[in-house]
């Protein structure tokens, strides 16, 4: 009788540990999941920022500085570049758009001064650059960003440009 | 007396174990939702990008269709016969799921002419363009260009679909008009 009760005991103590295990294991499996699902989340959300940020920056100077014959293509810093060229008082101005030591820097210069590409400002980072002139007004510009993600950007301008 | 005090812990325990199980349904039902978003943000953002090269192409080109085509096929290293080549069987009974796409001739109901020329770009789970016709079969992606030749102004429509769960689901739309220049004489 004595032994009955006990064995009966040692079960109800198996039972509760066993849930209480149960309880604490599908904690940590959801906890997992979830912070797997975030990491996730945050990685394409940096993917996508990323991505939209270098392709609104290019595209945007592009529109912005588009004028008559004012884009050319010429070697600086770690390749080619992009050069954007507008009057501002009466004074030439170049704006250039290039890759240096990883980064995808712009530089605002008088066009008869020449600066070292360390002189220009970072905007992001980026692994590789590369500009090419594929028609009077259609420019290709291929983009590794610092994550690896290669970017295809296609612009039209509307203006023309000078023969690189 | 005992016996009674344990039978109560363990109903006390099955029913906190029932609404942590029930949390578990909802966070699990969560965690999948904010993934499927995650994943929808990153395709409709390719999709977006790649619409806008190719109307970025057809706007250089002049709304002239041989011409955007020449040149996608020159940068992209594409032949002129793939971006021809129809959306593969496969991929396309994944179109009849909805109302939209019942149409027998997919292609037919894009185009709102006869006369309409449309090509297709296809591209893997990872955004890689596909260059190989043998490879379209496998593609998780397509963007389609519709392109109405009207006399003032080139007309083209853009669709880009993923084809995933066995549906085809539309991720983005544009449409592109470019007005032909004219000298008054």
């Amino acid at each position: 009788m004595n032994n009955h009760k006990q064995s009966h005991h040692y079960i109800d103590i198996l039972f509760v540990i066993t849930l209480l295990g149960t309880f604490i294991i599908s904690s940590i499996l959801l906890l997992i999941m979830g912070l797997h699902i975030y990491q996730n989340s945050v990685r394409s959300m940096n993917l996508n920022y990323d991505t939209r940020t270098a392709f609104a920056y290019i595209t945007e100077k592009f529109q912005q500085l588009d004028t008559d014959n004012s884009v050319s293509i010429r070697p600086f810093g770690d390749g080619d570049a992009v050069f954007f060229h507008q009057q501002i008082n009466n004074s030439d101005y170049q704006t250039c758009l290039y890759l240096d030591k990883g980064e995808l820097k712009e530089l605002l210069t008088k066009s008869d001064v020449t600066l070292s590409p360390s002189a220009g400002q970072n905007i992001f980072p980026c692994k590789a650059l590369q500009f090419t002139r594929l028609s009077d007004d259609l420019y290709h510009i291929t983009i590794i960003s610092g994550e690896g993600q290669k970017l295809s950007v296609y612009i039209s301008t509307h203006s023309g440009g000078i023969q690189s | 007396m005992k016996n009674s005090r344990s039978g109560l812990f363990l109903i006390e325990f099955l029913i906190a174990l029932l609404f942590f199980s029930l949390a578990c349904a909802v966070c699990i039902q969560l965690f999948v939702s904010s993934y499927l978003l995650s994943c929808n943000s990153v395709n409709k953002n390719h999709a977006c990008m790649w619409a806008e090269n190719v109307a970025e192409i057809y706007s250089a080109s002049g709304g002239d269709y041989n011409s955007t085509l020449t040149m996608l096929s020159n940068t992209e290293k594409l032949s002129s016969s793939d971006l021809k080549a129809a959306i593969p069987k496969n991929l396309s009974s994944f179109l009849s799921s909805d109302s939209q796409k019942q149409s027998k001739d997919f292609t037919a109901s894009l185009a709102k002419n006869n006369s309409d020329q449309i090509f297709y770009l296809y591209f893997d789970k990872n955004w890689n363009l596909l260059h190989q016709s043998k490879d379209f079969s496998a593609a998780y992606f397509t963007l389609i260009l519709s392109d109405q030749n009207i006399s003032d102004f080139s007309n083209a429509d853009l669709y880009v679909y993923s084809f995933r769960n066995h549906s085809a689901d539309l991720l983005y739309s544009l449409s592109i008009k470019k007005y032909h220049q004219k000298t008054l004489s």
